[in-house]
């Protein structure tokens, strides 16, 4: 399956980009998605890293499908 | 916008330009309101005990419009508010200037102020926002907060 990754703040600096295509095996899940990602930005920079998928904060062990919007969160400093 | 939040006229927004704080308390006036309790965030200088010259706010937007529509109808069961709105700006702002609005309307003052300071406590929390902050010694993200779910 194909999923959208985006990033932001430091990881997106990091990355040099704010979104990505990221290919995952079937049956992947939030954290599959991190360590292809990991490998794909050739870093280790998610730790501590929250994710929300399609607008929503998730977990490690959520799981994905087709077409999701995986999005990876920094700790956050609103308002 | 969909569900309860939407259809009571509440406002939920991200936007570029300055907050129109008159215009939120417009709309926020009714004769059924009794009260109407707000709160502004704005950027402060020193911070930490240095100048700051602006800050950076970058946010995954269509994400905070989704939780701050959450966050009020989380705020608002078991309530009773006639109005909720909740603006924040990003963009580069300078000292002074106000990142964040929330205003609540209710019939009654313990709703609308405890609502409107949880709604403000959530939305630290929660919001998708990350800061940039420039100052005399150049430039880095301010320190943020993971306490809205699991960490990698």
């Amino acid at each position: 399956m194909n999923v959208t990754v985006l990033l932001f703040a430091d990881l997106r600096v990091a990355a040099g980009r704010s979104e990505l295509r990221l290919p995952l095996p079937e049956a992947a899940t939030v954290r599959t998605a991190a360590e292809h990602l990991e490998r794909e930005l050739g870093e280790r920079r998610l730790q501590g890293a929250m994710v929300a998928v399609n607008e929503r904060y998730a977990t490690p062990s959520t799981a994905l499908a087709e077409g999701d919007v995986v999005a990876f969160l920094p700790p956050v400093s609103g308002g | 916008m969909s569900g309860p939040a939407a259809a009571a006229g509440h406002r939920f927004e991200v936007v570029r330009d300055a907050i129109d704080v008159a215009e939120l308390l417009r709309e926020a006036s009714a004769p059924a309101w009794g009260a109407v309790a707000s709160f502004l965030g704005s950027v402060r200088s020193p911070n930490r005990g240095a100048q700051v010259e602006h800050i950076d706010y970058e946010g995954y937007e269509a994400m905070m419009r989704a939780e701050m529509a959450r966050l009020a109808d989380e705020v608002g069961s078991g309530r009773d508010l006639g109005r909720c709105l909740i603006v924040h700006r990003l963009g580069r702002l300078r000292p002074g200037e106000i990142s964040l609005a929330v205003v609540v309307a209710s019939p009654h003052r313990a709703d609308a102020l405890l609502a409107c300071q949880e709604l403000v406590e959530g939305l630290k929390a929660r919001l998708p926002v990350w800061k940039f902050e420039v100052g005399e010694a150049g430039g880095a993200y301010v320190a943020g907060r993971a306490d809205a779910g699991p960490t990698l």
